[in-house]
């Protein structure tokens, strides 16, 4: 078996292509290293410099009343993910930021995508384009020639009948494409984590774990896209037959079925416009999502209140009646916002999902999400981060809201003021991206159906071949 | 001799199963990507009229509280009262905006499934409210829309690249070339002679393409600008035809001019304008996490030493309001609104510098785009669609002017202490 | 006339052709015959217009093919080794397009004629190409030389890969083109076959003509025996 690997090693060596895309291949790998890193670090200075920017002000603001000083508001700002240099993923539309304050649950504003033209939407040369386009096009064009000496000469029907059926002869070529193909994958990831970590880019212990996952999962990958090809290398009639069949499915499979999965499903599961969402949370907020209105809630708060402190006015009560009206607000819009945004990302979650399931053929989607998830410059790191800023205006909304209510009087908002150890007191918002293990954990399904596929042409292998 | 030729290859283009079935789906998809892009366009037009009639209800409400007075409830004569003070109608009264899309954009949706389209806005504090983002999924946004423009830039040269990559080659590998080449009176012509027939075929598929669109999906759009994108379109074929008849003049095999078709092709659509971009990105960056510094709301801490200095730094700017009023309440909204202007000010050069430097980017995209015609075509649909950055930049600065005409409205009276009153009302700027 | 005038071919410095020298009288069958990378083929193409000779001169009717082929390449005919022609279109279709292209108008009765006189069966007439055997695209072929009327005809290794019944039919067709007065130039590997249809019979070997032999002063195996031995020496 060796000795056939070799010879078939010896087989792609020789094949001129073969040097040629290597040469594109490291240019190209040469540029998008490049541009990836100074991207990260460019996004690593300027948020740290805007972070520690709006940290300075928070903390050095004037003494005001607590519930200004929440409407002053704080940033959560996406901290730069070194990941991002192996899949920049969906960060070009999405923003870095969001401006937290009372009673608003904001958005992220301005994403890459908005200051740029249409060029854009052509696409961004980055390593994951290299590792999940570039490369596989190698790969298919080392494929469609590999049965071209055996069935232009009868080669194949000596072999077969002589030594070893056609399907071992299409493993062995297979092993060595792996071979070749996992030199190429390991020695760039390689060489790009330690260029970059000698540039200054720190690679903590789980970034590496993460970064072996995605070397794994992408020669699972190429492996997938190499039986492909080979299979259809092997069915074909020639060469010729052979090399139109695999671009088309390459075109089919990378370019076209993605796009056509992904707007299908945007058509099957529509996401509300922003003014109907921010609508329809004003309305549960006013109405009540279990029927008590506004006034009904505020009336049975006060009412409560009253009651626990054994006193008939809100004048009476040890404690401002101002913060609990403003903490038990915060709390039943937070439930109303929770509710409707857990819709809404149940909705993308389910576009993603089925486009996955659709495009089950198209093994570049799943590895791109895959990818993406690895990188967390996916959806759920989009909305992991969304939850965490949110989880953290809650926090220091209501801080500031139970300060009102234990540390002031009513009718004391223009006088009672917090300082400098109060603002202090409120701690600086920090990102817990999700651990290797999560994000294994929360990628089942992309795990499952590149194992499925994988298996499914194993079988096709074991039949066809 | 042509119409014989022009006969059988229609005959080939009839029986070829293959070619047939690429047709039916190229039909299949453009269908689909002109529905998506109809729904599309359908989405945001639906959204803007609910905002219209939002506007349009809330300034009924300004009517009927105003003539209501203050002869009825105190709920009404609160309302009344405010609606007439300037400085504190200013903070009550909110004004959609939103950039209309184009009927024509149905065929291309461009990036304004990126920018946003409409927002609600004060007339001061502009900043705070100018960039928030439509709801969408960045993942769909990242691998990209069907729609009409999709089919003619991407489909339509894999479609061609199917018809003409062994236009010269099949007849070598056929034994036919030199069949002809020794039998025939011209090979060349025949040569000509089928190359235009696909010309001509390529073009009657584009016009069966933009008839459907025309007629399926059309109604409001002025023929000349169908016809300007129909025509950009046709060049942009015929540049796929030429590429691919080039390559066959290369005398290689079929196996050689498809790989090379398809390498120029993903050069053409995605490897030339990814580089541009990422350089674009990397010559001219645009750090958006400076905006951060203008969207926080404008904060007064409640101390009347505070807003005599806000208001003097803005008379010293403004001196035409000044307003020499020291009573508490006016003192502190005209406090306000100044804080809100002298923020904006700085928004505004914050914006000017950010829009300055995304044109400066697409220049040098757009320079670019002249070595790439999948580049200059995307754009040319862009621009003629009205869905690039230069219309969304146009709308930013249609925005800041008439956030400027509403502030001015309202300072005129905020800072005389004049009451406004329902004729004045009726003067209010309106959003076109 | 077919004459060759010490022909010499040079291949990226190697001799394909070396002094190549000989005749071939109207109405003529004369047959190549030769060990691959004799040179058979490479005469064939010089004849054809398809290459020109490093010196020397491949005349038809006086003509050098070099110089002049315009004035004679409506007298002439050629049939590649393997004439896949369109298979997509049948056998009138292929003819139609063809004569076309050659600036021949014929009727479809016309053009079922050559079709018959070329010997393929009227069944195939409207089955596409792409389902005939290389006997039966080879007689579309001739059925092409016959509608152009063509006074030499060319025909490189028209036997190879024909199963027997087809070479017999072929050596019928030769005869009956020879008959009407056609010169035909062909290559072949198959001596039995050739004896039978030609007239004269060169044996070629590195790009050398080592003989020219009339078929009628031989028998087979004289034939296969001066062949042997002029491929042993």
């Amino acid at each position: 078996m060796k000795k056939i690997i070799i010879n078939e090693l010896k087989i792609i060596k020789n094949q001129k292509i073969f040097v040629g895309y290597l040469i594109a291949i490291i240019s190209l790998w040469v540029v998008a290293t490049t541009i990836s890193f100074k991207q990260y670090k460019g996004e690593e200075a300027v948020r740290n410099q805007f972070n520690n920017y709006h940290r300075q002000l928070w903390e050095n603001q004037d003494p005001k009343n607590p519930h200004m000083a929440a409407h002053y508001g704080s940033f959560a700002f996406k901290p730069a993910n070194s990941l991002s240099i192996f899949d920049n993923g969906i960060n070009s539309y999405s923003g870095s930021f969001i401006y937290l304050e009372a009673h608003r649950q904001n958005d992220f504003i301005c994403s890459p995508a908005q200051n740029s033209s249409i060029f854009l939407r052509l696409g961004e040369l980055n390593l994951s384009f290299l590792f999940q386009i570039a490369i596989p096009l190698l790969i298919l064009s080392l494929c469609v020639g590999m049965f071209n000496t055996e069935k232009s000469s009868d080669l194949i029907s000596f072999i077969s009948v002589n030594s070893f059926s056609t399907k071992k002869l299409l493993l062995y070529k297979s092993y060595a494409l792996l071979l070749i193909n996992s030199a190429i994958y390991v020695g760039l990831y390689a060489l790009t984590v330690i260029l970059t970590s000698i540039m200054g880019v720190q690679w903590a212990l789980a970034d590496l774990l993460s970064l072996t996952g995605l070397l794994f999962s992408q020669l699972v990958f190429s492996y997938i896209l190499i039986l492909l090809f080979l299979l259809i290398a092997l069915k074909a009639k020639d060469i010729k037959q052979a090399t139109i069949v695999s671009l088309s499915v390459w075109i089919l499979l990378f370019f076209i079925l993605p796009r056509i999965a992904v707007n299908v499903c945007n058509t099957l599961y529509p996401l509300p416009s922003n003014l109907a969402f921010k609508e329809e949370i004003k309305k549960d907020i006013d109405n009540g999502i279990n029927g008590h209105g506004k006034g009904d809630r505020e009336k049975l708060v006060i009412d409560s209140v009253l009651k626990a402190n054994h006193v008939d006015s809100t004048y009476k009560l040890p404690v401002n009646i101002d913060g609990i009206m403003l903490f038990k607000g915060e709390e039943y819009s937070s439930i109303v916002y929770n509710k409707h945004f857990s819709d809404l990302k149940n909705v993308i979650l389910k576009q993603q999902q089925t486009a996955e399931v659709i495009s089950l053929f198209s093994p570049y989607l799943l590895i791109k999400n895959l990818s993406m998830s690895i990188c967390k410059t996916d959806l759920r790191s989009e909305f992991n981060f969304r939850e965490q800023a949110e989880n953290y205006r809650y926090y220091f909304v209501q801080e500031l809201n139970n300060n009102m209510k234990l540390k002031s009087k009513e009718n004391e908002f223009n006088t009672y003021k917090i300082h400098k150890s109060d603002f202090l007191a409120i701690k600086d918002f920090h990102y817990q991206a999700d651990h290797f293990y999560d994000v294994i954990k929360h990628s089942w399904l992309e795990i499952i159906l590149i194992m499925g596929l994988l298996s499914f042409l194993l079988i096709m292998v074991k039949l066809k071949a | 001799m042509f119409t014989t030729i022009l006969k059988y290859e229609l005959k080939y283009f009839l029986r070829n199963k293959i070619i047939s079935v690429l047709f039916a789906v190229l039909i299949a998809i453009t269908f689909y990507a002109l529905y998506n892009g109809s729904t599309f366009y359908k989405k945001q037009t639906s959204v803007i009229e609910k905002l219209k009639v939002k506007d349009s209800t809330a300034f009924q409400t300004i009517i009927q509280n105003f003539k209501a007075g203050d002869t009825l409830t105190a709920d009404a004569k609160w309302k009344y009262k405010n609606l007439q003070r300037a400085s504190w109608a200013i903070f009550d009264n909110r004004f959609n905006v939103f950039w209309q899309p184009k009927p024509i954009s149905v065929i291309n949706i461009g990036n304004r499934d990126v920018y946003p389209y409409y927002q609600e806005i004060m007339p001061v504090s502009l900043y705070m409210r100018l960039f928030k983002n439509e709801i969408s999924n960045p993942n769909s946004l990242l691998i990209g829309n069907i729609d009409f423009s999709y089919v003619i830039l991407f489909l339509m040269p894999l479609f061609i690249i199917s018809l003409l990559f062994n236009f010269i080659s099949e007849n070598k590998e056929k034994g036919i070339q030199s069949f002809l080449e020794t039998n025939a009176t011209s090979f060349s012509n025949y040569l000509y002679c089928r190359l235009a027939f696909y010309i001509l075929i390529i073009v009657a598929i584009l016009l069966l393409l933009f008839s459907m669109a025309y007629f399926l999906f059309f109604k409001d759009v002025s023929g000349i600008l169908f016809l300007k994108i129909f025509i950009y379109s046709i060049f942009y074929s015929l540049f796929w035809i030429v590429i691919c008849f080039g390559v066959n003049k290369l005398n290689k095999t079929s196996v050689f001019n498809i790989s090379f078709l398809i390498s120029l092709w993903l050069c053409f659509s995605i490897l030339i304008p990814s580089v541009a971009n990422q350089v674009a990105a990397y010559k001219y960056p645009i750090n958006t996490e400076e905006i951060s510094k203008n969207i926080r709301r404008v904060q007064l801490n409640g101390d009347n030493k505070e807003y005599s200095n806000v208001l003097k730094k803005f008379y010293s700017k403004y001196p035409q309001y000044y307003n020499n009023d020291t009573s508490e309440t006016t003192l502190f909204s005209l406090a306000y609104l100044a804080q809100g202007q002298l923020s904006d000010l700085e928004g505004d050069s914050l914006l000017n510098g950010i829009c300055e430097k995304m044109l400066l980017k697409q220049k040098f995209l757009k320079r670019i785009s002249y070595l790439d015609p999948c580049m200059y075509l995307q754009n040319k649909y862009a621009d003629l669609t009205e869905t690039n950055l230069i219309d969304y930049v146009d709308y930013l600065k249609r925005l800041q002017r008439f956030n400027k005409e509403l502030k001015l409205f309202y300072f005129k009276k905020a800072f005389t202490d004049d009451k406004m009153d329902l004729t004045y009302y009726q003067k209010m700027p309106k959003w076109k | 006339m077919l004459e060759a005038i010490s022909i010499v071919k040079d291949y990226k410095g190697q001799k394909a052709l070396n002094y190549v020298s000989f005749k071939v009288n109207l109405g003529e069958v004369f047959c190549l015959v030769g060990a691959n990378g004799a040179g058979k083929s490479t005469l064939i193409k010089l004849f054809t217009g398809q290459l020109t000779p490093t010196t020397g001169s491949a005349n038809i009717d006086g003509y050098s093919v070099a110089g002049d082929f315009n004035a004679v390449k409506h007298k002439v005919a050629y049939i590649p080794e393997n004439l896949m022609l369109y298979g997509h279109l049948n056998a009138i279709e292929n003819l139609d397009l063809f004569c076309s292209v050659s600036n021949l108008k014929y009727t479809t009765n016309e053009l079922s004629l050559f079709l018959r006189q070329a010997g393929l069966n009227e069944v195939h007439y409207s089955k596409r190409l792409e389902n005939y055997s290389k006997g039966m695209r080879q007689k579309v072929g001739i059925a092409y030389a016959l509608a152009k009327k063509a006074e030499y005809l060319f025909l490189d290794e028209p036997t190879s890969g024909l199963d027997p019944k087809s070479i017999i039919e072929f050596s019928e067709i030769i005869k009956q083109l020879s008959k009407t007065g056609i010169t035909i130039l062909m290559t072949s590997h198959d001596l039995h076959r050739s004896i039978n249809d030609a007239d004269k019979i060169g044996i070629m070997k590195d790009g050398n003509l080592l003989e020219v032999i009339e078929t009628d002063d031989y028998t087979h195996s004289e034939l296969e025996e001066k062949y042997m031995n002029y491929m042993i020496n």
